[in-house]
């Protein structure tokens, strides 16, 4: 990878009071990469993408966007730097229609802007088109993901983070929901996924880590790592769960 | 008869948007933020008072103190929401029974200090007095210019709240913070805005009404339980729905009061807002399966 640096973790540690769910983590992400993060429940996912989005705060270590610090700034100015985030369980609005919660997305954008970026959305996610005035509370779990996607690209974000998109939808509906995000890539979009469901996180990423304890046991290419046994045993299983000794003995170089 | 039945009417009416005044403030804390102010009843009262002590000071008119005393509860409710509310709920979970003994306090504070202010008598402001002949109707001046202001502020935070992408931003920070930061959205600040303009909403409301209803430092309790029911009434954050609840509180009131005198009133107007309740517990306007 020639390409400029996106996102740097430098030996991060995060999590809640006192004790630190995920230790000494670095990682970087190259512009128009795409990285899955993908381990069992509890692993650290989450907390890994909420030390990004500073929803809590850092207890050791650096995140650098752009090469430049994100120290203390709250979430909404790393929004607003270029970091689109969907949260795990989405985090709409339920009151609010399709198209007012797109256009929340944009906000600081002149009401042109806000319309034509809206429009950009619906062609993304053409299965929005008909629901644009919906309320998001109404909507199926796929589309609400799709909202929640679509308003994290409201702000024309360099890189795009998200939670478990996939979390309570059936497979067709996962793959469709892989399949727009993979159109968006053209367009030199860089995005961190973190994933349950490992199987669709690889298929679609070209860069994987694999997480657990709140430590990286696994990195390397996505294909390489949907290729490896151990890996495939502990993450592919019908329940979800990771068996932790096959996880430890894959750990790569 | 027919004469007394318009006049009823019409002073129902009117006395509606009285109540729609002091309730409107609340109805953007509570009703759209869900934050539980037990002290709105204190900050409309602090309202009418300030407004009492610029008019017996400075022979100042209710209608030039309005937006003073406005603007006056607006930093308030700013000290209030940054310095307190804010760090309550952003301490974890259970901050709305946090918020509700906090703003319980914030209620005693705010009484006991127009205690020591003015004292614990009834005050009020003489203005507009005079009535407005509409044919055999006399209209109260006083009354009208309440009424009309009640529903020209309940038009203008409608369409605020709907229409503009500021007022929809306060909608979405209360229904999602974490979905509304990471729209870019400076949630603090928005709340902090919602908390200062429902807290200016309310001592706007109190100038103008202590020219209609004497105040007393301990009024304030009684004007919270009548704010927290009409926008439960009207269905909560909903402006047009607030106004409709108020003006069936004016009508009930006026027409009870006269009919059975004024103990049935406060009765007759119990059983029709259980009435509400019960068929549409989401209160007249308020939509059905709300989050
Ligand atoms: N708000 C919180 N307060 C305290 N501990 C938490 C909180 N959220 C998560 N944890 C703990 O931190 C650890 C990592 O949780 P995290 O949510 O990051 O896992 P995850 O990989 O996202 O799991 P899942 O796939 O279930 O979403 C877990 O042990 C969890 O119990
Ligand atoms: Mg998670």
């Amino acid at each position: 990878m020639t390409s400029r640096e996106v996102l740097r973790l430098a030996d991060v540690s995060a999590g809640y009071s006192k004790a630190a769910a995920i230790h000494g983590i670095d990682m970087i992400l190259h512009a128009g990469d795409t990285l899955a993060v993908v381990g069992a429940n509890g692993a650290g996912k989450s907390t890994l993408l909420r030390a990004i989005m500073g929803q809590i705060p850092l207890m050791q270590g650096e995140i650098l966007f752009d090469a430049a610090p994100l120290s203390h700034l709250e979430t909404y100015r790393r929004a607003r730097l270029g970091i689109g985030y969907a949260p795990e369980g989405r985090q709409l609005f339920p009151d609010m229609i399709v198209e007012e919660t797109l256009e929340l997305g944009a906000s600081r954008e002149t009401r042109l802007e806000r319309r034509r970026r809206i429009e950009r959305m619906l062609e993304i996610f053409p299965k929005l088109q008909p629901l644009r005035r919906t309320r998001c509370g109404l909507l199926s779990g796929g589309e609400q993901q799709m909202v929640a996607i679509g308003r994290a690209l409201m702000g024309e974000p360099r890189l795009l983070v998200l939670d478990e998109p996939s979390t309570g939808l059936a497979p067709r509906v996962i793959s469709e929901l892989y399949t727009s995000l993979r159109s968006l890539l053209v367009s030199g979009l860089t995005v961190l996924v973190a994933e349950q469901n490992a199987r669709a996180a690889l298929r679609f990423a070209r860069h994987a880590i694999i997480f657990e304890d709140g430590r990286i046991v696994a990195r390397g290419l996505a294909r390489d790592l949907a290729k490896d046994e151990r890996i495939v045993e502990a993450y592919f299983g019908l329940s979800g769960e990771a068996n932790p000794a096959a996880g430890r003995a894959g750990n790569l170089p | 008869m027919l004469t007394t039945f318009f006049t009823l009417l019409v002073l129902g009416l009117l006395w509606g948007g009285v109540y729609l005044l002091m309730a409107e403030g609340l109805n953007l804390i509570y009703g759209v933020m869900k934050v539980v102010n037990l002290a709105h009843g204190d900050f409309i009262v602090l309202g009418g008072l300030l407004a009492f002590s610029l008019f017996s000071n400075y022979a100042m008119t209710p209608l030039v103190a309005f937006p003073l005393v406005a603007l006056l509860l607006f930093v308030i409710g700013l000290i209030v929401q940054r310095g307190m509310l804010e760090r309550i709920t952003a301490a974890g979970p259970e901050g709305e029974l946090r918020t509700l003994l906090a703003t319980f306090g914030l209620s005693y504070v705010v009484s006991n200090a127009s205690f020591l202010l003015w004292g614990s008598q009834f005050q009020s402001i003489p203005f507009l007095q005079g009535s407005i002949q509409i044919g055999p109707i006399a209209v109260p001046e006083g009354l009208a210019a309440s009424s009309l202001i009640a529903f020209g502020v309940a038009l203008l935070v409608h369409a605020w709240l709907t229409a503009t992408i500021m007022g929809k931003s306060v909608h979405a920070t209360a229904q999602s913070g974490l979905g509304a930061a990471s729209a870019g959205l400076n949630i603090r600040k928005i709340r902090a805005l919602a908390f200062a303009l429902g807290s200016a909403m309310a001592g706007g409301a109190g100038a103008l009404v202590i020219t209609l209803i004497p105040f007393q430092t301990s009024t304030g309790g009684d004007l919270t339980v009548q704010a927290f029911t009409l926008i439960a009434l009207g269905g909560l954050g909903n402006y047009l729905g607030a106004w409709l609840a108020a003006e069936l509180l004016g009508l009930t009131e006026v027409f009870t009061q006269y009919y059975f005198g004024s103990n049935a009133a406060s009765a007759v107007i119990y059983v029709v807002f259980i009435g509400v309740l019960v068929f549409r517990p989401q209160g007249l306007l308020g939509k059905v399966g709300r989050v």
